[in-house]
């Protein structure tokens, strides 16, 4: 071989493939897909399932929660014996107000049983009550010095979280859940509290008009995302979209709000005061309410005793909502008769004023000449009638 | 607990029938009541297993119609070696089959639910399945508790089997498939050390279904014995006692065994006539 001139090996010339080996990634990145995919999608379905669970079981899966947090915080930290002096209430509490009642109830199951679990503190500089307010009170009345506790840091929205446990726990009187909801709306949404009622009503008039607030209620037990998007397919404004959207959040129902929970804020100061010192319930106030200067024709003060006087007796008395409705009715119909000023509406006469209105001058050109006739008559008839009878208000 | 296994792979010639004949006889020597169903229209497991062309009356496909009553075609096989083998045969009818079950209502679930109705007494059900994604291997995958992959190590049919596990996704999912069956493995089929695109496919592919968390087995040797065996329809224990590829199945039927709680080792298989 010729070592000048190298001859070129024949084999070099076949480009020979390099011997990589396939690259199997490719072959299964989508198949690796497919399986996160299907692994995320179990997960969320059991979260869902979870989600749903609590949603339903409501105020049992709440206090569950609760066990676990205390569990949590006992492991954390243990359970310390609080002085109750150094324990604050939490100023944000919708509970407003706690009746007697309830705090003897505690108080005797104090004492009998001792306090079963330890109640829930947020250190906050000082340590304000989260769950146990109740049991903070009946300890105190009892001459108790010191409470079981555990502490927890302060959490993001307190009153939320207290709000929450409230709303679905316990019989919070309708009126301190109306208050309390306003509060946690305006300060969520930035709205105005005084307008928040309003927002809602009108939303809400104007969706049974269309007839779309079946879907609202639907919307109560969705999922967050769902209930977005079922809101904005609604048409609401932004202010009404921020409210339902809030209402939502907190597990109301917007309808069930407008017609029971936030009349009570509009009620009159009596009204209020039963509700939150006598125990008053929202739908005998909402019956009481009728009792008002307008419908009575009596001056507000008037009035007011008259509802006073009623609102005692029905809570003396026990009455239930029927009955107590009655006793409204017929203290409305007595007023009406005694009262010499009173403006009495009949129903009939002002629909009647009404149709008469309605009839054309076309109308009665095009009618049969019968009709006419017998529409003359009783015209007539009845024209004769209200002249005797305003001929007598005049004179009587 | 009853296995209910299917045999699946997305490319034809993977070695789904050799698995499935060579599976049932080791489980049947450990003991345990096997019954191989075939899916296939090809119905090659009539093949393999030395029997004759069903009549259609006797072929999975009679377990589809209206008038099934639970009397399951089942025929034993290999008996001069072992009682714990039966087979239920396929066949073309399981084209008509296949064509029908699309119309069905319950197509998709008509083998669970002819098992749920009139339930086997075996340890194990081997579902031989056909080549492709169609209906017949869906039914199987409704009807399974557990399934294997052979492969080839070739290019061709790792890609087949890549997209089998986006039909397994996909079904398990929309057919909401509770519990999903699960995938017991791969298994590598007819490996040839000498070839070295084999070599290279069996060094990767665990590193790639691990992140699936689907395991590999032992890769099972290519031999021509097997084809041999299958001609006499016998499984290689029977037409070959001694032969090293057998020990490849090793990994596989422990798995399987354990699974159905049978620790105890195989018993030697009873002497039978002389083969032919």
């Amino acid at each position: 071989m010729n070592s000048l001139s190298p001859i070129p090996n024949p084999q070099s010339k076949i480009a020979m493939a390099a011997r990589k080996a396939p690259d199997l990634g490719n072959y299964f990145s989508s198949a690796k897909q497919s399986m996160h995919l299907s692994e995320a999608e179990t997960e969320i379905q059991e979260l869902k399932a979870e989600i749903e669970e609590l949603r339903k079981s409501g105020s049992t899966e709440l206090e569950s929660q609760l066990t676990a947090l205390r569990e949590q915080l006992e492991s954390a930290s243990g359970i310390l014996s609080i002085s109750l002096d150094q324990i604050q209430p939490n100023p944000e509490q919708p509970r407003q107000t706690f009746l007697p009642e309830s705090i003897e109830s505690m108080s005797r199951s104090l004492a009998s049983d001792g306090q079963l679990q330890p109640i829930i503190l947020i250190q906050r500089g000082e340590l304000v009550i989260f769950d146990g307010e109740r049991r903070w009170r009946s300890a105190k009345t009892m001459g108790w010095q010191t409470l079981q506790a555990v502490i927890i840091p302060e959490p993001a929205s307190l009153h939320r979280k207290a709000l929450l446990t409230s709303l679905h726990r316990e019989d919070l009187n309708p009126l301190d859940k109306a208050e309390a909801i306003v509060r946690e709306l305006s300060s969520n949404t930035g709205l105005e509290a005084v307008t928040i009622p309003r927002t809602l009503s009108t939303a809400v008039r104007r969706l049974n008009a269309q007839k779309r607030m079946n879907s609202v209620s639907e919307l109560v037990t969705a999922m967050p995302d769902q209930q977005q998007q079922g809101l904005t397919a609604l048409g609401l404004d932004e202010k009404e979209l921020a409210v339902f959207g809030r209402l939502l959040d907190l597990q109301l129902n917007p309808a069930s709000i407008d017609a029971n929970i936030f009349p009570m804020l509009s009620l009159a100061a009596d009204l209020k005061t039963a509700i939150r010192k006598l125990g008053l319930k929202g739908v005998h106030a909402t019956a009481l309410s009728k009792l008002s200067a307008k419908n009575l024709g009596l001056s507000e003060s008037e009035a007011q005793s008259i509802r006073v006087n009623a609102t005692t007796q029905v809570i003396a008395e026990k009455l239930s909502a029927v009955q107590t409705r009655r006793l409204v009715q017929s203290i409305i119909s007595s007023t009406l008769t005694n009262s010499p000023g009173a403006v009495r509406q009949f129903k009939q006469v002002k629909l009647a004023t009404g149709n008469l209105k309605k009839l054309s001058p076309e109308m009665l050109e095009q009618a049969e000449v019968d009709q006419l006739v017998e529409l003359q008559d009783v015209l007539r008839q009845k024209l004769a009638f209200i002249e005797a009878v305003l001929k007598q208000n005049a004179h009587g | 607990m009853q296995i209910r296994l299917a045999i699946i792979s997305n490319a034809g010639g993977t070695g789904k029938t050799t698995l499935s004949v060579h599976l049932a006889y080791e489980l049947g020597l450990r003991g345990l009541k096997v019954a191989i169903m075939d899916l296939d229209p090809q119905g090659s497991l009539t093949l393999f297993c030395g029997l004759n062309p069903p009549e259609p009356e006797h072929t999975l496909s009679a377990i589809m119609r209206e008038s099934f009553n639970g009397s399951w075609p089942l025929t034993p096989t290999w008996s001069s070696h072992t009682n714990n083998v039966t087979v239920c045969q396929g066949g073309m009818t399981l084209t008509q089959t296949a064509d029908e079950l699309v119309l069905h209502k319950r197509g998709a679930y008509l083998l669970g639910d002819c098992l749920s109705d009139y339930p086997l007494e075996h340890d194990l059900i081997i579902f031989d399945c056909p080549a492709t994604l169609g209906p017949l291997p869906l039914m199987a995958l409704t009807a399974c508790t557990h399934i294997i992959v052979p492969v080839q190590l070739e290019p061709k049919s790792i890609q087949g089997a890549a997209h089998l596990l986006e039909w397994y996704y996909h079904h398990c999912k929309q057919l909401r498939l509770k519990p999903q069956p699960e995938i017991l493995g791969f298994v590598p089929n007819q490996y040839d050390t000498k070839r070295a695109v084999h070599r290279q496919l069996l060094e990767s592919l665990p590193a790639q279904l691990e992140q699936m968390n689907i395991r590999v087995f032992p890769p099972i040797r290519d031999s021509a014995e097997f084809v041999n065996a299958s001609g006499q329809g016998l499984p290689l224990h029977i037409y070959r006692p001694l032969h090293p590829a057998l020990g490849d199945f090793k990994e596989i039927v422990k798995h399987l065994a354990t699974l159905m709680g049978n620790e105890v080792a195989p018993a030697v298989a009873k002497k039978g006539k002389k083969k032919k």
